[in-house]
């Protein structure tokens, strides 16, 4: 499959390029016929216009690389010339290419006049009528010829008495490449649209340029250094030098437009118009729109400029969008076209003609006002949904006739009240806020104490004492107890348990009670005098 | 909990109510001076309430008694943030003062929440934050006596948050009231001097309405400041402060 594809990746291909499509009389720019991926079998003629002429110069080769797709192209390089003025076509080239024919162009090309003959002057300023009317935009011309290479040009603009700038449009540089004798030259122009606005004589002041040519410096011999950097290192061969030239003035005659047979409509616009009207559609349903689009275009400038409106009781109801104005200025010649969008609502059902547009315009060449005027427009509106594009009354129908309450003058606002008043400030209720949380702070300080008392724990000594003072009357039981309080005294005393206190520990406690624990071993067993025993412990006890 | 709330809510007590009755009726009659009289007499019985304040104020407008009418609104305002209808009226009294003097702040721009709640607000909720905190605490207390052992630590954060709010809202209402040392101009024309007594010269002429922050004060004279800092002595009784837990001393006297 994937090697299927490959001659459908590679399929060759015809294309004819040019630099510029917009060439003056004596004006020459290469042309390329390129064969991509394929083989042909030679340079074809290629056909152009009258005004053109194409002349074959020889033939190259070259691969490219483009996302890792190796592309060979052979191209065929003419040199395309241009005669005449006006617009001519190159092409369609037809080649047979690996054994198929493809076709490339065609292109069209605009070919306009060359620039004015300079005399062996290197700078001049020209317009494109000396006698204008006023509102008709004249192009004010400045043309700089050399044969000599500029490094860096800088031109002095003047001042325009009497005229003012058409302000859709910018000036317009451009730079030819010319041969006049076999010799090669340069022209550069720079073209600003003037609109004439103030009628007697006035004189444009001189043009002026500054440019830095590029001087070549003699040598005695050429280095092989220069050969390899062209010269310079930099680029740059030699030194430069500074000129100045400026141009001569231009005087203007700017005449008034005039008055006898100014139509009572006259539309301002001064110049060659052409206005066309187009609809979108031809049928559209009742309650739809159509779009129409009006464009106006001419030699004259359309700034400030907008289309007559649609009678009211036309059967229908017109929207305009913002019109949109665009501008250029090639070879002398301004042009300017103003399109406009408007939307078309019927507004009953049935065949409806759109009336022309009617503008009323004064025309330079001719000398004379005309009239220009577009085609009407048959429309056919269908019957649309049901209520659609009708416009329903509900005036003297029960509608809402209420009025927004008027205010007739400003006062304060009167009290409201929501209950009984009272001290609102917060020191008012500063004991109580104080004491909300205090409830649960007292909480833990009680429980905290309760905790305490819980968890306190008798001293035994009191303990042992307390037990000394409520012995049993019963004998046998008082000895008992007389033992094991001494015990527990003695274990508090050692640090161990009462019940492992032995003879050998009670005697490191001292000599009574060494004598203690032995006489109670002897009572417990029916020997010795239990008659001083309870002093005794009570005085062990007491630690006295 | 919930009667506690109301009564902290309603002011604890109902003081000054029947002064207010009164003032209110005559208001609504027509007697702005019973009413000035009456409501005077409910403010110094403890009826320092927004609607006290309200009835107060548009009783001494209708006697024509600018400035102490904005104090009066002042006081309600700063009792009560969001009432809407005291808010027009003391836009409406300043609107026809002689100087464009902006009234002092009340509390500092990080408390920003102040300026729609009352420092007895505030004062509430952190009571209660700190209260609900507490009762957790307390639990966490009765568990250890009880050998059950401590509370959650999700019970612990909570209580801990509450508590911190709590901290905050107090820190923000101690503010509030702190910042409580404004005064209304209720001369009709006032100098400023730049020091008691005879050295001091004239600095600038307030005029009735004129809202004021005070920052010292003898028997005498108050130090006034105004709101772009200019500074300055008035005779103390050119002015009244707005403080709503202060006395209304003119209305008394008048």
């Amino acid at each position: 499959m994937i090697l299927a594809l490959i001659p459908a990746a590679l399929a060759a291909e015809l294309a004819l390029q040019i630099d510029t499509r917009e060439l003056v009389v004596g004006q020459a720019v290469p042309l390329q016929l390129q064969v991509i991926n394929g083989r042909s079998s030679g340079a074809p003629e290629i056909p152009a216009g009258e005004g053109l002429l194409a002349q074959y110069q020889g033939q190259s080769q070259r691969h490219v690389i483009v996302n890792f797709e190796s592309s060979r192209i052979v191209e065929y390089n003419y040199q395309l010339a241009a005669t005449q003025e006006g617009s001519w076509t190159v092409g369609p080239v037809q080649l047979v290419v690996d054994g198929e024919t493809l076709s490339a162009g065609p292109i069209r090309i605009e070919v306009g006049a060359p620039p004015a003959d300079q005399g062996g002057a290197p700078v001049m300023a020209t317009v494109t009528d000396e006698t204008p009317v006023l509102g008709q935009v004249i192009v004010y011309r400045f043309q700089f010829q050399h044969d000599k290479p500029v490094v860096n040009a800088r031109w002095g603009r003047p001042e325009f008495p009497g005229l003012v700038e058409e302000v859709h449009a910018e000036a317009a540089q451009r730079e030819y490449q010319m041969v006049q004798d076999g010799r090669p030259y340069t022209v550069q122009t720079i073209e600003v649209p003037l609109v004439a606005a103030g009628t007697g004589q006035h004189v444009i002041p001189p043009a002026t340029v500054t440019a830095q040519f590029r001087t070549e410096r003699k040598r005695r011999s050429r280095r092989p250094v220069d050969d390899l950097f062209a010269g310079s290192p930099f680029g740059i061969r030699g030194n430069t030098e500074t000129r100045a030239y400026s141009t001569e003035p231009v005087t203007l005659e700017i005449a008034g437009l005039p008055s006898e047979g100014q139509p009572p409509k006259f539309s301002g616009l001064v110049g060659q118009f052409k206005v066309r009207m187009k609809a979108g559609q031809d049928v559209i349903k009742l309650g739809e729109s159509v779009t129409l689009e009006l464009t106006i275009a001419g030699d004259g400038t359309l700034a400030g400029y907008t289309l007559p409106a649609a009678p009211n009781d036309a059967g229908f109801r017109v929207y305009d969008d913002a019109p949109e104005i665009g501008t250029r200025v090639l070879d002398g010649r301004f042009r300017s076209q103003m399109t406009v969008r408007r939307a078309v609502v019927p507004e009953v059902a049935g065949p409806l003609t759109i009336p022309p547009i009617e503008i009323q315009t004064y025309d330079p060449v001719q000398e004379s006002y005309v009239s220009i005027r577009t085609q009407s427009v048959r429309l056919m509106v269908l019957p649309g949904e049901e209520g659609a594009g009708e416009v329903a009354s509900f005036a003297n129908a029960g509608a809402d006739s209420r009025e927004t309450v008027a205010s007739l003058d400003e006062d304060i606002l009167p009290v409201s009240v929501h209950g009984p008043v009272g001290d609102r400030t917060l020191v008012a209720s500063l004991p109580l806020l104080t004491a909300l949380p205090s409830v649960p702070l007292l909480g833990w300080f009680l429980l905290s104490c309760w905790g305490w008392v819980q968890n306190r724990t008798v001293d035994p000594r009191v303990e042992l004492k307390r037990r000394l003072r409520t012995l049993p009357s019963a004998e046998s039981e008082r000895l008992s107890i007389l033992e094991d309080i001494f015990r527990e005294a003695a274990g508090l005393r050692l640090g161990v348990p009462a019940p492992s206190v032995d003879a050998e520990q009670a005697e490191s406690l001292g000599d009574l009670a060494r004598d203690l624990y032995a006489d109670l071993d002897r009572v417990r067993y029916g020997g010795g005098d239990a008659q001083d025993l309870e002093q005794r412990v009570r005085r062990f006890v007491e630690g006295k | 909990m919930i009667w506690i709330w109301l009564m902290v809510l309603l002011g604890c007590s109902a003081s000054g109510d029947g002064a207010f009755q009164e003032g209110l009726t005559a208001l609504r009659n027509g007697d702005s001076s019973t009413a000035v009289e009456s409501l005077s007499v409910s403010v110094e019985a403890g009826g320092r309430d927004p609607a006290v304040y309200h009835a107060l104020g548009n009783g001494l407008y209708r006697l024509g008694h600018m400035g102490e009418a904005a104090a009066a609104w002042r006081r309600g305002l700063l009792l009560a943030p969001r009432n809407g209808d005291i808010a027009a009226n003391l836009d409406h009294v300043r609107a026809q003062f002689t100087d464009r003097v902006d009234p002092p702040v009340v509390h500092r721009g990080v408390f920003f929440w102040q300026s729609e709640l009352a420092p007895l607000e505030t004062g509430i909720v952190a009571s209660i934050a700190f209260s609900f905190a507490g009762w957790i605490v307390v639990w966490g207390r009765i568990r250890m006596v009880r050998s059950l052992g401590g509370v959650s630590s999700a019970a612990r954060w909570v209580a801990g948050l509450a508590a911190a709010v709590g901290l905050l809202l107090s820190v923000s209402t101690f503010d509030a009231i702190n910042s409580r040392q404004g005064a209304v101009v209720v001369a009709e024309e006032v100098d400023v001097r730049s020091a008691l007594g005879p050295a001091g010269v004239s600095l600038f002429v307030l005029h009735e309405g004129a809202e004021v922050l005070v920052t010292d004060k003898t028997e005498t004279h108050q130090l006034i400041v105004l709101a772009d800092g200019r500074k300055g002595w008035v005779s103390r009784s050119s002015l009244l402060s707005t403080d709503p837990s202060r006395s209304f001393p003119l209305v008394r006297n008048r």
